[in-house]
This record gives C-alpha cells, structure tokens and sequence, in this order.
C-alpha cells in the first residue's frame, strides 16, 4: 500500500514538473512575440532584481566572512594562509554565491510571484484578464520568467564579488594578512571556467524558481489558505529542486570543460 | 441576421457532476438574455463557456458566427475583445486606480492617451461615478461602486456583447435598481446585447418591464413601459439541474404550468400584478 503511494506520490511530482516546464515554456516562447510588455519586463526587472539587492548584499557579505573565520585557522595549520583568496574566491563563485543567491532569491521572489500570482486566481484576476482580452501568459508569466532569468545571474555574480570581498576583509583583521596576498591568491588561481559554474547554474536556477513560482501560482484554488498553501509549495519545491538541480549541473559543467572546446 | 451568440448542444461535466446538459439557445443582436436559476444550475459556467474561459465537453458554442470552443487561448484572444464581462465579485485589479481599471483594455489597444482620458470619463459618468473616484483604488470602494467601476471596465473598448455574472448580488436594494437601470440604459441607449446570469427576480422583472428614454431637457429617464419594443427583446431562460426548462418572454413564462418555473417565479408573479412595488 505503501509501495502504491509513493509512487503515485513520485508520478504526480513528474506530471506536476513536466506541467510546470511546459508552461515556463510557453510563457518564455510568449515573450518573444507581440504585443511585447517592455514596459511590465522593466517593472518586474526592478521589483525582482533591484529589490532583492539588499539582501543578497547582506547574506553574501556574512556568508564570505563566516567562511573566511572557520577556514583560517585550518589552513593556518597546513602553512596555507596564504591560500585563503583562492579558497573563499573558488567557493563562492562555484557554489556558494549560485546556490546561496538561488536560495535567497526563491525566499523572496518566489513567494512573492506565487503569492501575487495566486492571490489574482481566486480573486478572479486572470479570469478578468483573460476576459479582458488580454494573453495573460504574456501579461503576467513572460515579464516575471524573463526577470528571474536576468536578475539572478547578475546578482550571483554580485554575490561572488561581495562573498570574495568579505572574506578578504575578514582575512586582514583576523590574522592581519596582507590584502595583496589575498587578492593575488583570488587572481592566479581563478580560471574563467569557474565562472561557468556561476553563471549556468544562475540561469538554471532562475529558470526553476519561476517555472515553479508561476505554476504553483496558477494552479491556486482554495481562497486564501490556498494562497498560502501555493506559496509554501512554491519555496520548498523550488528549493529543493535548486539543492537537487546543483549536483547534476555540476556534474554537467565538469562534463562540459573537459570535454568542451578547449580540449 | 445570425444570432451574436449561439450555444448548440451545450454539455460539461466536473468529474461526475453533470453541470451542462444539452444547452441550446441564441442571443440575437440586440436582445438582452436573462438566465435564472438557483445556486449550482450552472449559470455562471455557461458565461466562463461563452467567454472560452473553459471547455465544454460536448457541443458548439458560436460567437459571431465562429465556433470558439477548438480554439487556442492565443486564438480566443480577438473573440474575447469583441464582448465585455462583468464579473460577480466585479475581479477589479486591486493594484490599479478605478482610472486604469477602466482604461485597461484601451491601453491595450494603444489608443491615444487624450482618447482614453475621453473615454475613461464618459465610462466612469455613464456608470454615475464622479471624476473624484477615478484615483481611488478599488479597495477603498463600496461593493456598488466596484460593481460599476467593473460594468465601465467592461464596456470600454469596441464591442456591443455585455455578460454579467449576478451584477446585482450582494448589494442594497437601492445600489440594486440603480445597476439594474445601468444595463437597461446601456440595452436601450448604447444598443448593447447582453446576456445576464442571476437569481434576483426584481430586477429580472425591472429589465424586463422598464424602458431607457433619452428626453429632451431631462436627460435619461427610465421607465416601466411593458408595452414598448425594448422590453420584448429581453427574454428569460429558466435553467435546472442543467438543462433549460423554459424560455420566453415575461408573459409566456408567467403563463407556464411547470411547478418547478411557477415556485420560481412566485414572487415575480406578485411584481407582476402589482408593478407598483
């Protein structure tokens, strides 16, 4: 019995991925023909992008100092201090600053865009919308996909510098190194492929909290609880999904520089 | 002339629940469609049906002649502009000012901006709205005046179709029969079909008995005229368990002999013979 509802459990969560990515499809195809809402895109481009700057700000900055605090002594240890630009640099950019970014970005837009998305469903909103003549996959799904798919890049590569920076200050007041040695370790070690992590996985993650944010949104029903219950699914599917989805673009990135065209 | 909108052999289900069965029945230019029925007959379904908003799962449903139902969401786009909708709990967009709800679909249109300011302000004052209102944001309306910031919503733009979805439920008698005489203005004035789902017997009587006259020096008036021409171009459909049970004119339906339509139109039989009150 058991047996029986996990996998009805796992068919509904694949049937709800493939519904959920059909329509981030359709909404992204929709974008690109007319009528164009610029006007929506540059709206949504700063309530997702620029508003959610403080706090990626915040979280980086004291993500790259705490992780500066808990590796200096241990790199102290092995003589290697002199490493520590490398070691926060590395990390930041090809984890810590995508996923951390990702994580912050579903807490905030996500669950705003199925909240509000959510909300125009039981109040009939889209129906008006839709009654009005208006193609709401163009209105209301398109400007937000193209948003998270633009903001969340630039803002992990905020992240990144930010993280990397912190670490430095961190680095200097703690065991007083040199900030040249820090920033000479972050320069000769880094490779442009590193940043390919970061940037992929940006675009991937902003692909996954829009595709879910707007599909869980959509599918609300239930009147207020059922907005709340949408927005809860909202955070934690995307969630998980950004933690899931990162080990295989990793893998995938690997894949890619080894056998990319360099090779 | 072809009927405006035309639902042939209508049926729907939701899950095992037959909501629609066999639904049959036009609108022709110029008439005015009253559906009555009691909660759950599938009033409202016949207007998401109309609108595309959902599927049937049998049967043709024409609007202007072209049948709506294998159409795209894209496709249904230019169908959806030629008919305007009020909804039940009016759905204004609650993050725009009455201004841009109205002038929403103008906007859309990309019609010039002295044009909209025109329009939105002969819209808001057709519907007794003062300039005043046009900043507000619905939430600091009265349900009255949300439903006639979203009847002005629905009649900007270029089409001669209104659907309303219980346009009076909910209100006080006075809001009422002020939305009531609204629709009959816009049927006997601006030459709009209309298609009106609801429960409420008074102002199916008012709709069906009451004339809109632009006079002279006094301005519109609306008056109880049961004789004149714009009265008979209203027509009742009564609807049960999913299907139509009846359909007609006010005198027809007060003649039927189906318990079911004389419970229902009890009390309409009272307005009837007293119109007075």
């Amino acid at each position: 019995m058991e047996n029986i509802s996990l996998s009805e459990s796992i068919k509904t969560l694949l049937l709800d991925i493939q519904e959920a990515f059909g329509l981030w499809w359709q909404g992204f195809l929709s974008a690109f023909s007319r009528p164009f809402y610029v006007e929506d895109t540059l709206e949504e481009l700063e309530a997702i992008g620029v508003g959610s700057l403080p706090v990626i700000l915040l979280t980086s900055f004291f993500t790259g100092a705490v992780f500066a605090l808990q590796t200096t002594d241990i790199l102290r240890q092995y003589g290697s201090a002199a490493s520590m630009g490398q070691l926060v640099s590395f990390t930041m950019i090809r984890e810590l600053g995508p996923v951390l970014t990702a994580l912050m970005f579903t807490g905030r837009v996500g669950a705003g865009i199925a909240s509000e998305i959510g909300g125009m469903v039981v109040s009939q909103q889209v129906d008006a919308l839709r009654a009005l003549g208006t193609d709401y996959m163009k209105k209301l799904i398109a400007p937000r996909i193209l948003a998270c798919i633009i903001s969340l890049p630039v803002l992990t590569a905020i992240c990144d510098l930010v993280g990397t920076f912190s670490g430095q200050i961190l680095t200097t007041f703690q065991i007083h190194q040199n900030p040249h040695v820090y920033w000479n370790s972050v320069q000769s070690h880094l490779k442009i492929e590193d940043f390919y992590y970061s940037f992929f996985k940006a675009i991937a993650f902003g692909i996954i909290v829009a595709m879910v944010a707007c599909y869980q949104g959509l599918k609300t029903s239930g009147g207020t609880r059922g907005v709340g219950r949408s927005t809860t699914y909202a955070v934690m599917t995307s969630s998980i999904l950004i933690i899931a989805s990162d080990f295989f673009l990793t893998k995938a990135i690997n894949l890619l520089i080894a056998y990319g065209p360099h090779h | 002339m072809a009927p405006i909108i035309e639902l042939r052999n209508v049926s729907k289900s939701y899950g095992n629940r037959e909501v629609l069965r066999g639904i049959n029945f036009r609108i022709e230019v110029g008439e005015t469609k009253i559906v009555l029925g009691g909660s759950g007959q599938g009033k409202s379904t016949i207007l998401r049906h109309i609108l595309g908003l959902e599927k049937p799962d049998e049967g043709q449903i024409l609007v202007g002649g072209v049948d709506i139902v294998p159409l795209e969401e894209v496709e249904l786009v230019p169908v959806r502009k030629k008919m305007g909708m009020v909804f039940q709990e009016a759905s204004l967009f609650d993050s725009l000012s009455v201004f841009d709800n109205i002038a929403y679909r103008l906007e859309e249109e990309l019609v010039p901006d002295d044009e909209i300011i025109k329009t939105t302000k002969r819209l808001l004052h057709l519907v007794d709205l003062q300039d005043d209102d046009l900043v507000k944001l619905p939430s600091q309306l009265s349900g009255g005046m949300k439903r006639r910031v979203a009847i002005a919503r629905g009649m900007a733009g270029t089409h001669n179709i209104m659907l309303y979805d219980e346009p009076t439920a909910g209100l006080d008698p006075i809001t009422e029969s002020h939305i009531t005489k609204l629709i009959i203005r816009l049927r006997d004035l601006e030459k709009v079909s209309s298609m009106i789902v609801t429960q409420d017997l008074i102002s199916s009587f008012q709709l069906m008995t009451m004339c809109a006259h632009r006079e002279e020096g006094k301005g519109v008036e609306v008056k109880v005229n049961p004789a004149h021409p714009c009265t008979s171009r209203t027509n009742m459909v009564i609807l049960k368990d999913g299907r139509i049970l009846t359909e007609g004119n006010l005198a027809q339906l007060l003649a039927s002999t189906d318990p079911y339509v004389q419970e229902f139109l009890s009390s309409l039989r009272l307005l009837a013979t007293h119109p007075a009150t």
